[in-house]
């Protein structure tokens, strides 16, 4: 069960991760772009790759992280560097699933009405700022959580 | 810090960064495939160029240079084990077929692309640039299962590369039908 929870989760934070930085790479694409069309487009994109990349792969990463638990269950509070992480990924599947998410679909939705306005609205990129800061937030924490799992560091009390 | 976990570390992060751009240029195929519009199909071969920049490419090397190194600092030889094979070899496979055969077709559809956005319909050839991707998430699939199972045996790990070739051969076919039937509608 710890093997195949192993390949999963390491499955899960490929699309997780994957999805994110890819969303960030395209925005990066049209970074500077005033274009409300191609704005839009870009954003019809981001919804996509999140739907079918961020989001599921968060799924598989909550699920394979509880059977590697479930198996891991009598050392799960042995290690402080695990504790930490489980933290950390409970955070980011609370900023994902019930902040970011939502915010994806609206900032999307907001795109749409610049487009057929010809112009970026002001409420778009107010929401879009919303949406960069809880983004931003979110990827550190995950590097965090990726780092606290690779180097298991000993976690020592001051 | 000690070598291994950096190592470690790197090696994980070539691996998540490298999968994550093959899924998201999957992705962007699988629009380019939907669209009947040369914008939209500008617009993926577009994003395709940028997540092989920005992400396949780097994981690529990552995984390029910590591999051989968390090879030596195990004291690994490189025939020392299947998994090993497996993985290393579907790599240099992956790394070749991906720096000659896909690299020359996404430059071309992203060429192509460039200068049919003025169009108003696409045409089917236009589109066959494609196909080469299929092959690289199976063979990534399977470069994983090397990795985290390290199967002892050669049986697997052809198994693993047999299951890869089909799961590509099922991709050609029916994504672009699928994605023809979805235009279609």
């Amino acid at each position: 069960m710890k093997t195949i929870g192993k390949v999963l989760h390491l499955s899960g934070l490929i699309m997780f991760i994957g999805g994110i930085v890819s969303s960030i790479a395209m925005n990066h694409v049209t970074l500077k772009s005033e274009d409300a069309a191609l704005v839009y487009h870009q954003r019809l994109f981001v919804s996509e790759i999140t739907s079918v990349l961020t989001i599921p792969g968060m799924w598989i990463l909550i699920i394979s992280g509880g059977l590697m638990a479930f198996a891991e269950r009598s050392r799960l509070f042995g290690h402080r560097w695990l504790i930490a992480k489980l933290l950390l990924a409970s955070a980011v599947v609370i900023n994902g699933a019930f902040i970011l998410t939502p915010l994806v679909d609206q900032v999307t939705a907001l795109a749409e009405q610049s487009s057929s306005q010809g112009h970026l609205l002001r409420s778009y990129v107010t929401l879009k700022a919303e949406e960069d800061l809880y983004g931003t937030l979110n990827f550190i924490m995950l590097i965090a959580a990726f780092f606290l799992a690779i180097l298991k560091p000993q976690l020592r009390r001051l | 810090m000690e070598l291994y976990p950096l190592l470690r570390l790197l090696h994980f992060a070539g691996f998540i960064s490298l999968g994550g751009g093959l899924l998201a240029v999957f992705a962007s195929e699988w629009r380019a495939y939907r669209t009947d519009g040369a914008m939209a199909f500008a617009e993926a071969a577009r994003y395709t160029a940028a997540f092989y920049q920005t992400m396949v490419l780097p994981g690529a090397i990552l995984i390029g240079v910590s591999g051989p190194l968390l090879m030596r600092h195990l004291g690994l030889g490189i025939f020392d084990a299947p998994w090993l094979v497996g993985m290393w070899g579907l790599f240099v496979f992956e790394f070749l077929e991906g720096n000659t055969v896909t690299r020359i077709q996404f430059r071309r559809t992203l060429r192509l692309s460039q200068a049919l956005v003025r169009s108003t319909s696409l045409a089917e050839e236009e589109r066959l640039g494609q196909i080469a991707h299929f092959l690289d998430i199976p063979l990534f699939s399977a470069i994983i299962y090397c990795g985290v199972m390290r199967p002892s045996h050669w049986g697997p790990v052809g198994t693993a590369i047999g299951i890869g070739l089909i799961m590509a051969g099922l991709l050609t076919v029916l994504v672009p039908r699928m994605a023809r039937r979805r235009r279609s509608d």
